[in-house]
């Protein structure tokens, strides 16, 4: 596979230790397209090994609005199933920058491993010094020992290491959108995660048309009044809760964007420094990045003032835990009682629709209403459109926001990227071979 | 063997610009390639060259590093009948000098223009403005590109007009006006000025910036400006005529290739790998290359720069060098048999190690506010050793499959 691709699929089998490479077959796009279209194909395919298979989109790491994302494949160890959860911020795109479009990890190490991902290789590391510690000490230690600041991390903390049914596989220093204990099954296996970086180039069939599209379909998204806007307090304002903006206001440092996405769908906290402070800041940890709106919506419906919310997003990030399962199942309602409680949660968190998708995602339109009626109909056209966005590699909150953003034209653009005729026919057998 | 053999000094004292040297050599198909550290220009390896290329860099560590008997070597290589290109430092190199060590290399009657014994006043305050030269200065007048122009001397109807960026190179005052080939023409919108116009003007313009000059058999080729850098077609192409003209006339002289001394016309002296060995091998090399760009990368970032021997060096030098073989690994792995000499594989991947580790080294040594420069130095020697023999390696196996001499692509457009 020539075009918006790596042309690499990399399998690595943790009972050995061994890396093997296989190519990605155009016909194998022309029938599955990408993102989760492949990562199912490859799941299914090395099913026997309990795989967990990484992927992109086709338009990942593209001029492409908001494709900024990646996927992760595995079947949940809480509920049995197979899902996919989005890889979000700056980390989706890298696993397509560091050299692979789609990684398969089959079986468990026999002692506790990093895969360190970049430019084309893959090593199999071992990750004593990082093995025990939390997502931010895993995070810095790895970033210092490559010696670069942008690594992009997937890992999980003690939270995965102990087997938690929260368990998150956390990106960078953030909590994630994995509600399926997928930081459970990396520990199982003795993987603490994936350290991703690369300065790779993405070949295009047909640059110039292609870039020039993605401007115009960009300019059009620029034309819709939503995107005026940015920031959780909004999409939060935007599902009904209205008084969430007021309510973090004091302590919202910055809002930021996940790659080449035009709605800045992320804000931090500053909860150890002035939130209105300009220059860079000389604490270590003043805060916290938060992409989770019912994560951040549970902690202020316990009665956290905004500043233990961001705490307590922290203090998850760190042990690696997903901060909706805490909010919603600890029955805690004090900081110290939440941080007091990671281990001793029970309850479920549920999957809605056919459970393939993340909850983190609001299940109903953002900002404008894509004339959808009813309960059904929105939950169809939710779980399509997530589905839509995991094949080709689309931020799937942007997704609910932006309907300039058209099957139509990521195929038109799949198909300018590639030179490959992808059809209409071709994604929506793509979509039901995924929802069955 | 088509086309001359050419060696280029990649060791002490260079600085990054050789690299611009391959890539322009390897455009026009140039492929047989030596690259030399001054201990083989000092065990006269450059002897069966065609051509000696010296780039830009440090003049003084350049020439302190290939010693007096390295310098005797280049006489007697030009002497036979060999072609030496000398770029920025390497124009400077053969000037007449009586300072130590450049004194080892009096080898053209030819004066440097922006040679003074007191400053002028600087409009930018860089650290690149001058280097101090025995008891004098070499200020640098301008940066980046300048107009260069042809003098009658260069052998065609009308004069050619082209640019070429400087970089630190002289102006030159020939000894004798026929070895002018082109001068400093005028500048360009790209032209950053260092001093006042006018003293640019009075050093540069109609001075000499290319000279051809004769010496017995052979001859001295003394670049100003850089006219290897990739970014300028038409100054790389003057080179290639250059190198077109010359060699031809090496081959009617009596220089020849000493065969014998030539490992790499030796088959006994290659080895050749295949499958799983070449494979690992090349997935070694591109691991400690990505590790150590990675690391490079980052770096880039840092406010910091380090004075060696009188050059600077940015963190963005490192880089050039590593872009520079990770470029060329595709090609590589599409070889299925790879030659190599014995221990060539180890001698990279061992270096490729090492600098790996220094890199992430310094990155912690600037992180925490320690001196760095001693590391730096290291890096710097590392990033020679290895491109050499990446180099050696490359050129090995890329020369299997090159054509004749040709004419530079007039446009290369990739998307």
């Amino acid at each position: 596979m020539e075009y918006l691709s790596t042309d690499k699929i990399l399998v690595i089998d943790l009972n050995t230790a061994q890396v093997e490479e296989d190519e990605l077959d155009e016909s194998l796009v022309e029938e599955k397209i990408g993102g989760i279209g492949i990562t199912k194909y490859l799941y299914d395919k090395y099913i026997e090994d309990d795989p967990i298979v990484i992927g992109t989109g086709l338009l990942s790491g593209t001029t492409y609005p908001a494709s900024a994302s990646g996927q992760i494949t595995a079947k949940s160890p809480v509920n049995g199933k197979l899902s996919h959860c989005p890889v979000i911020y700056k980390a989706g795109v890298e696993i397509k920058y560091s050299g692979f479009d789609y990684i398969v990890v089959k079986g468990n190490s026999p002692s506790p491993v990093y895969l360190w991902i970049h430019d084309g290789v893959a090593d199999v590391a071992d990750a004593a010094d990082v093995w025990g510690k939390d997502v931010w000490e895993s995070t810095d230690a790895l970033r210092k020992f490559v010696g670069d600041d942008l690594l992009q991390t997937m890992m999980i903390g003690p939270a995965g290491e102990n087997g938690s049914d929260y368990a998150q596989v956390c990106y960078n220093h953030w909590t994630s959108p994995d509600r399926f204990g997928f930081g459970k099954l990396f520990g199982s296996k003795n993987l603490k995660g994936f350290a991703f970086r690369g300065m790779g180039l993405i070949e295009i069939a047909e640059p110039e048309d292609y870039v020039e599209r993605s401007l115009e379909i960009l300019k059009e998204v620029k034309e819709n009044s939503f995107i005026e806007q940015k920031g959780l307090g909004q999409i939060l304002y935007a599902l009904g809760e209205e008084d969430v903006k007021e309510w973090m206001d004091p302590v919202t440092h910055r809002h930021s964007a996940d790659y080449f996405t035009p709605y800045a769908s992320n804000t931090a906290l500053f909860f150890d420094e002035d939130p209105g402070r300009l220059e860079e800041s000389k604490k270590d940890e003043p805060g916290v990045l938060v992409s989770d709106v019912y994560a951040l919506l549970g902690f202020k419906n316990i009665g956290l003032s905004a500043a233990d919310a961001g705490r307590a997003l922290k203090a998850c990030a760190k042990y690696g835990i997903d901060p909706f399962a805490v909010a919603h199942l600890s029955g805690k309602t004090t900081l110290d009682e939440i941080k007091d409680s990671f281990d001793s949660i029970h309850g479920t968190v549920e999957i809605p629709g056919s459970g393939l998708f993340s909850p983190w995602c609001p299940t109903q339109p953002i900002f404008n209403d894509f004339d959808l009626s009813g309960e059904d109909e929105t939950m169809a056209w939710w779980e399509r459109r997530q589905a839509v966005s995991m094949i080709f590699g689309i931020q799937p909150i942007f997704s609910l926001m932006c309907p300039e953003l058209t099957e139509e034209n990521m195929l038109e653009l799949a198909s300018i990227g590639t030179d490959l005729d992808l059809t209409q026919e071709t994604l929506d057998a793509v979509i039901d071979d995924l929802l069955g | 063997m088509n086309g001359p053999k050419i060696g280029l000094y990649a060791g002490s004292g260079t600085s990054h610009s050789w690299l611009w040297f391959v890539d322009l050599f390897e455009t026009a198909g140039l492929n047989d390639l030596v690259f030399l550290d001054e201990f083989s220009v000092q065990n006269n390896d450059i002897k069966s060259l065609d051509v000696l290329v010296i780039s830009g860099g440090d003049t003084f560590a350049v020439a302190k590093s290939l010693t007096e008997k390295g310098g005797q070597n280049i006489r007697r290589f030009v002497e036979k009948g060999g072609m030496y290109i000398g770029s920025c430092a390497g124009a400077y190199l053969p000037m007449n000098s009586s300072k130590t060590p450049l004194d080892w290399f009096n080898f053209v009657d030819v004066k440097i223009t922006n040679l003074s014994k007191t400053l002028p006043p600087a409009e930018i305050k860089t650290c690149k403005f001058c280097t101090s030269y025995g008891c004098d200065f070499v200020f640098h007048p301008v940066r980046e590109a300048v107009a260069l122009k042809t003098t009658s001397f260069y052998g065609k109807k009308s004069p050619l007009e082209f640019s070429a960026p400087l970089y630190g190179g002289p102006g030159m005052k020939a000894g004798d006006p026929s070895w002018v080939l082109a001068v400093y023409e005028g500048f360009t919108p790209k032209t950053s000025f260092l001093t006042s116009r006018k003293i640019a003007k009075k050093t540069l313009i109609n001075n000499g910036a290319v000279l051809r000059v004769p010496y017995k058999k052979g001859c001295f080729y003394l670049l100003g400006p850089h006219l290897e850098h990739p970014k300028f077609k038409q100054a790389n192409q003057f080179i290639i005529d250059a190198m077109i003209l010359e060699t031809g006339m090496a081959k009617n002289s009596d220089i020849s290739p000493d065969i014998s001394n030539d490992k790499t016309a030796n088959s006994d002296f290659i080895e050749k790998l295949s499958g799983k060995p070449a494979k690992e091998l090349l997935l070694n090399i591109r691991r400690e290359l990505s590790n150590s760009r990675i690391v490079a990368g980052s770096l880039e970032f840092l406010p910091i720069q380090w004075l060696i021997g009188q050059k600077i060096y940015e963190p963005q030098k490192v880089r050039v060098y590593l872009e520079s073989m990770f470029k060329r690994l595709k090609p590589l792995e599409k070889n299925k048999v790879l030659l190599l000499k014995p221990g060539l594989g180890e001698r990279i991947t061992k270096a490729a190690g090492r600098l790996t580790i220094e890199l992430r080294r310094i990155k912690n040594e600037i992180d925490e506010n320690l001196e760095s420069l001693k590391t730096a130095i290291l890096i710097f020697d590392l990033l020679h050793v290895l491109s050499i023999s990446f180099f050696e390696l490359y050129f090995i196996n890329m020369h299997q499959v090159t054509g004749p001499l040709q004419e530079l692509p007039r446009s290369k457009v990739r998307a």
